[in-house]
């Protein structure tokens, strides 16, 4: 096994292995804002792991670039849909987005 | 079946515990399970793609990270108001 081979399997195992605790971890919190925080290692280790395992096979050919491509989308829009998310379970929850008076009071803004 | 279609049927098993959270829980629950699926099967095209060794096939995923994105924002969007 050649030290190429190698690291395209190391990369690939360490991608599975970090999605499925992902999806462990979402399983077994109890809250949404809990479950969110485990979304964020799904779609930043693996994505960037298999995109660098595919530029390891193919170098930068057109299969490599889109790998890539595919990895930057995945790590770019990740944190966009996780702040709508928990945005949108706030607002569900105490009805609307701003803070309120009672609430700035015990936090950093004066 | 080489090592980039076996990773692609172990990422299958990530499956499971979305579809369970998407069962459970409340909206918002839901709304994150499907947010987490959509992850994974893009993550499961792009090693099938790769499987299949064809580089076309690599479009598929990215539209589908493209789409999992907009449709997650929609309903955040949905579940702020109506639900």
């Amino acid at each position: 096994m050649s030290p190429r081979e190698l690291a395209v399997t190391a990369l690939l195992v360490i991608g599975v292995a970090v999605t499925l605790m992902s999806c462990l971890g979402v399983l077994l919190m109890r809250d949404p804002y809990d479950r969110l925080h485990y979304t964020a290692p799904a779609a930043v280790i693996p994505p960037v792991a298999i995109a660098a395992a595919v530029v390891l096979e193919e170098r930068l050919s057109a299969a490599g670039i889109k790998a890539l491509l595919i990895a930057l989308v995945l790590v770019v829009t990740n944190p966009v849909l996780g702040h709508a998310t928990a945005r949108a379970a706030r607002i569900r929850e105490h009805g609307e987005w701003m803070v309120r008076d009672e609430e700035r009071e015990g936090g950093v803004r004066q | 079946m080489n090592e980039w279609a076996v990773a692609a049927l172990a990422l299958l098993a990530g499956l499971v515990p979305c579809g369970v959270v998407c069962l459970r829980g409340g909206p918002v629950d839901r709304l994150i399970g499907l947010e987490l699926a959509g992850t994974v099967d893009t993550l499961v095209l792009l090693l099938l793609a790769q499987a299949y060794d064809r580089a076309i096939y690599f479009d598929l995923a990215l539209a589908l990270a493209l789409l999992s994105f907009a449709g997650g924002l929609v309903f955040a969007r949905f579940l702020e108001r109506w639900i």
